[in-house]
């Protein structure tokens, strides 16, 4: 961790609950959490299932809103933003991973990492995709679709994806969850590179073996983060 | 936004059949609309054409009450008003002998005519033509290609009056083709027509001042109408048909819009991951409406297209309906050609493409303004219809009655209760899905044995799945329901036909001498009729229509016995002295309709012309008829001598005794020397067969309407089933993965639509009697001034139902034909 680098992620007082199921009740996921990352930083986030961990990701990324607290990313507080504001922000400086790739199955490889540039109207792309596509092993399927990669083909392309436009924070929800030992370490140590240069990275897992690869290990106990003991 | 494009359409691409489903849904609803559309339009067109070419420049036009004018007036119009835009003419509808078409022969003074009417006559000889074996032959004026024609020669009928004319030269009337329209000079067409010294009319285009001039010289018996406001009556008469029929196309467009939404949120369901994604990834949900509503508008656009094009074909068939009907029920109509005007195309283009976008808005709305985490979680959408579920019970009473509020709004206006009508019907489907979802959770508790798991996934199915299906649901019950209370209101309208036919047809026998211009029954005639040893009562009747300044209206002239008159159903104004004010105080009986169209009741008084001038006539009381919808005025002989010369007799009925042969007694009446040529006579059971073979004929554009409602409304099933079968591919592998079978996979698919099917059908019944209810209670009543009884049919109730669950199996045969098995495992990992 840089410690003199810019604080990109600033979570104070988070607090976050949902109804369950039908019933009127509620459950509390995060009270009072606290979080801060800087750029280059590689956090793993663990906990046992359903302790957080993709909820504190998903308010991260501003797909979902604290009940209560602050969420500032790439200095913006996320909820302050409205929800077209919230869309382009995280357009510009927020790549996301997904457990289940969730590659858009009708672009070809080339198009999906085409999009987060045409996206953001960044011209001209070609060249960088290409060496991308070349030095993670994805230059001979740059025309296939999706459905018929491999899995972990589908994975490295998907952390390609989150990191083509150069965000400077990446979230990165149980990327391994989905795949052997042998193409999860691949991922991991890509996720690694993007943070050497100088990408925020944070990564929701409950693998002990992916999370080592990380500089901060954090874990979600009783809606708080604590260290992971190791 | 360029590769937002290209994910949206890719995927959309994905599904040929399903884009070519919801392009049909369009189709099939815009093709009715424009099909009707042109058929009114064409028959609007040529009864202004018509109108145009006879009255040319004419402002105004001097007529009879009921007879022909004296020609003298002409030299009275002439000379001493000094009006000098005047023309004599002589008009008759005509038959051709050998085509049996109907023409409009005019005669026409050529040396006057120029100065109102555009005819050019191409004369091939200014001889009179050549000499037949009795007779000369007199020149004729006609469109080329005559048919009938014979070696120029053509016969024209009028009644029981035949002539042979010499094919003289070619009629053309710039700028107007196509007209039926047969000219020749007046006096022969006063000769043929047997007028000579009397002539039909005299148009005139008047200037300002002339009017009053011409006022003071004209005799009671004659008046001056205003062709302007005559036309626009004339027009207004059909104009509640013609109403109507577009409310019915409206329908079709109803079932149409539904289907697209179902078609649209279908499309966009499906997309709610990968819309989700793109949210995640960036895009926001306003790039994303204006991706999926460009889709919709091209959707729509391309469905838009095809269905003017549809109905440009349907309208060929259409046509020749409403204008047959319009023709035989309203005013006379030559024969309209379908023209797909550029006012149509347009009218079509914004009514495919706003019903495609109001359809599709909401289903986009609704995703493109959920949050991305939300889209990305699958079952998300499955729920959404189950949380409105509670809201529907109170939002259809709600909006129900708001509808009941349109429907019975007293103003005498079609188009509140049409609107709420469509309201009703919108708000009423809504009880479909609610059906389905209720019998589904009903299901839900029963613990079945290993037989009937398969029939509970299907139930318990039915109801999950209602995002996807609730809408073709609703969009089958209003299909249904709309045939069955169209089917209940003509059934109860037949029905009243019927029971109104045989309390009105008294007689046993009945006879008259046709169409205009007839000749009279002879007094020598009707004597040797009352010679008849059977006969028990002679009465003989005639009609005639007036030209009132509320449109034409005709009077019924009749001598009847106290039996014939007890036919008539008398609605308001009965009492024991009701047969001795009509017989012997001169008070007349008028139609529902009339008296709707009117505002008159019973004590009130009915202006007409009559050759005493205008004349006041005393309501005794209102009559139940369906024989004519602008109004009837029914007086006693003895009332219509005192105030009308005309003493011709058209028609008659014979009341015989007890027991006697009926088809013996016109037999007789036939051989008998005085009866005129072309008579018609009919028993009485004949002539109610005959009146509702033509009840059935004028009907039956409204089967073809209810056919393609049905149409619409499978199309629609169709494709909700086949998008849902896509949908579920995950769920169908996951079965079969765990061995159910491709059949059980199928029958499962059946299933689930025959129970939708069910729901749809159940809750059409209530509606179509509804519907029917409205139509008979309020639509056919404003719009006809006809009241009917109303009939409940439960065989037809249970063919609804069962017309809607064979609708939902057939729909549902091809997708579960189309299931795969192991071929869809493999697609879902492809996925």
């Amino acid at each position: 961790m840089a410690k003199d680098s810019e604080v990109v992620i600033d979570l104070q007082g988070v607090a976050k609950s949902y109804r369950e199921g039908d019933s009127t009740s509620t459950r509390r996921i995060l009270t009072s959490l606290d979080f801060t990352a800087r750029a280059g930083d590689f956090v793993a986030i663990g906990g046992p299932s359903g302790s957080g961990k993709s909820t504190l990701l998903n308010l991260l990324a501003g797909l979902d809103r604290p009940d209560t607290g602050t969420v500032r990313v790439a200095g913006e507080d996320l909820a302050a933003l409205g929800g077209d504001a919230c869309t382009r922000h995280r357009r510009r400086y927020i790549g996301l991973v997904f457990q289940f790739f969730n590659l858009v199955p009708t672009l070809t490889v080339t198009e999906n990492l085409q999009l987060p540039l045409a996206l953001n109207g960044i011209d001209g792309p070609g060249d960088r995709i290409d060496s991308m596509l070349s030095e993670f092993g994805l230059a001979e399927r740059r025309n296939a679709y999706p459905g018929t990669l491999s899995g972990g083909e589908q994975q490295r392309l998907a952390v390609l994806r989150a990191a083509v436009h150069g965000p400077p924070v990446v979230l990165a929800d149980e990327p391994t969850g989905n795949l052997d030992r042998e193409r999860g370490e691949a991922v991991i140590a890509l996720l690694g590179s993007l943070a050497e240069q100088g990408t925020c990275v944070v990564m929701a897992t409950h693998s002990r073996r992916a999370a080592s690869a990380a500089g901060r290990r954090l874990r979600i106990a009783d809606g708080v983060l604590g260290p992971w003991d190791w | 936004m360029g590769l937002v494009v290209l994910a949206l359409a890719r995927d959309l691409l994905r599904s040929p059949w399903q884009l070519v489903l919801t392009v049909l849904s369009v189709a099939a609803g815009v093709s009715v609309v424009v099909g009707i559309d042109i058929a009114n339009d064409s028959a609007m067109a040529e009864f202004h054409r018509a109108g145009r070419i006879m009255d040319g420049a004419a402002t105004h036009r001097l007529s009879g009450s009921t007879r022909a004018l004296d020609e003298s007036l002409y030299r009275v119009v002439r000379v001493d008003a000094g009006i000098q835009a005047a023309a004599p003419v002589i008009s008759a509808r005509v038959s051709i002998a050998g085509s049996g078409e109907r023409w409009t022969l005019m005669g026409v003074d050529p040396l006057s005519d120029y100065r109102l009417r555009n005819f050019h006559l191409d004369q091939f000889t200014d001889e009179p033509g050549p000499e037949g074996e009795a007779e000369i032959l007199w020149p004729l004026f006609g469109p080329a290609g005559l048919a009938g024609m014979k070696d120029d020669f053509v016969v024209l009928e009028h009644g029981s009056r035949r002539q042979a004319f010499h094919w003289a030269g070619t009629l053309t009337i710039p700028g107007e083709s196509g007209s039926r329209l047969l000219v020749t000079d007046i006096s022969w067409a006063q000769d043929f027509l047997a007028m000579q010294g009397r002539i039909s009319h005299v148009d005139l285009r008047l200037e300002p001042g002339e009017e009053s001039v011409l006022r003071a010289l004209l005799p009671d018996d004659t008046r001056l109408i205003n062709l302007g406001i005559h036309h626009g009556a004339r027009q207004d008469m059909s104009r509640a048909f013609r109403i109507n029929l577009t409310a019915l196309s409206l329908l079709a467009l109803v079932v149409a819009m539904f289907l697209v939404y179902s078609a649209v949120s279908f499309q966009v369901i499906r997309r709610r991951r990968l819309l989700g994604l793109l949210g995640a990834m960036g895009v926001t949900g306003s790039q994303a409406s204006l991706v999926l509503l460009t889709e919709v508008v091209l959707v729509g656009a391309f469905g838009t297209v095809s269905g003017i094009l549809l109905g440009s074909v349907l309208a060929d068939v259409l046509t020749v309906l409403v204008g047959g009907t319009i023709d035989s029920l309203y005013h006379e109509l030559g024969n309209p050609v379908p023209v797909l005007s550029a006012w149509s195309v347009a009218k079509a283009l914004l009514v495919g493409l706003a019903a495609s976008v109001l359809a599709g808005l909401a289903p986009i709305l609704a995703a493109t303004r959920e949050a991305p985490v939300v889209l990305l979680h699958e079952t998300a959408g499955s729920r959404r219809l189950e949380r409105l579920l509670p809201w529907l019970l109170p939002s259809a009473l709600g909006i129900g009655v708001l509808a009941a509020m349109l429907i019975l709004w007293p103003e005498d206006t079609l188009v509140l209760p049409f609107a709420g009508l469509f309201l009703l019907i919108c708000a009423l489907s809504l009880l479909g899905p609610w059906l389905l979802y209720q019998g589904s959770r009903a299901g839900a508790v029963f613990r079945p044995g290993n037989w009937q798991l398969v029939p509970k996934v299907a139930l318990g199915n039915a109801g999950r799945h209602l995002d996807r299906t609730g809408v073709a649901v609703a969009a089958l019950s209003v299909a249904v329901s709309a045939t069955l209370g169209i089917e209940l209101m003509i059934q109860s309208f037949r029905f009243s036909v019927e029971d109104w036919l045989a309390h009105y047809l008294r007689a046993d026998v009945y006879l008259s001498t046709g169409q205009e211009g007839s000749p009279a029954l002879t007094e020598d005639f009707l004597a040797e009729l009352r010679g008849l040893p059977q006969l028990r009562y002679l009465s003989t009747g005639r009609r005639v229509d007036l030209k009132t300044d509320h449109g034409p209206l005709t009077v019924f002239a009749v001598d009847m016995p106290r039996e014939g008159f007890d036919g008539f159903r008398i609605i308001d104004g009965q009492d024991p002295g009701l047969w001795s004010r009509f017989h012997r105080d001169g008070e007349v009986l008028i139609t529902e309709s009339l008296a709707l169209r009117l505002r008159l009741a019973p004590g009130d008084r009915v202006e007409l012309p009559t050759d005493r001038g205008m004349h006041r006539f005393s309501i005794a009381a209102v009559y139940r008829d369906y024989s004519s919808e602008h109004g009837l005025v029914t007086m006693d002989r003895r009332t219509w001598n005192r105030y009308f010369d005309d003493r011709r007799q058209v028609s008659a009925a014979l009341y015989l005794a007890p027991g006697a042969d009926v088809a013996r007694t016109i037999g007789t009446v036939q051989s008998r020397p005085g009866a005129p040529y072309g008579m018609f006579i009919r028993s009485n059971r004949d002539l109610r067969q005959t009146s509702l073979a033509v009840f059935d004929h004028t009907f039956r554009i409204t089967a073809v309407l209810r056919l393609l409602a049905v149409i619409v409304a499978v199309t629609g099933i169709l494709s909700a089933l086949m998008a849902l079968l896509l949908e579920r591919r995950r769920e169908f592998a996951m079965l079969s993965a765990i061995g159910f079978s491709r059949r059980q996979i199928g029958g499962l698919l059946v299933l689930e639509s025959g129970l939708a099917g069910l729901a749809a059908g159940l809750v059409a019944v209530p509606l179509g009697m509804l519907l029917s209810l409205i139509l008979i209670r309020v639509i056919n009543v404003r719009s006809f001034g006809w009241s009917m009884e109303s009939l409940v049919n439960w065989n037809l109730a249970w063919q609804a139902v069962a017309l809607s669950v064979a609708a939902a199996l057939a729909a549902a045969v091809y997708p579960a034909w189309r299931f795969r098995g192991g071929e869809e495992i493999r697609r879902v990992r492809e996925d």
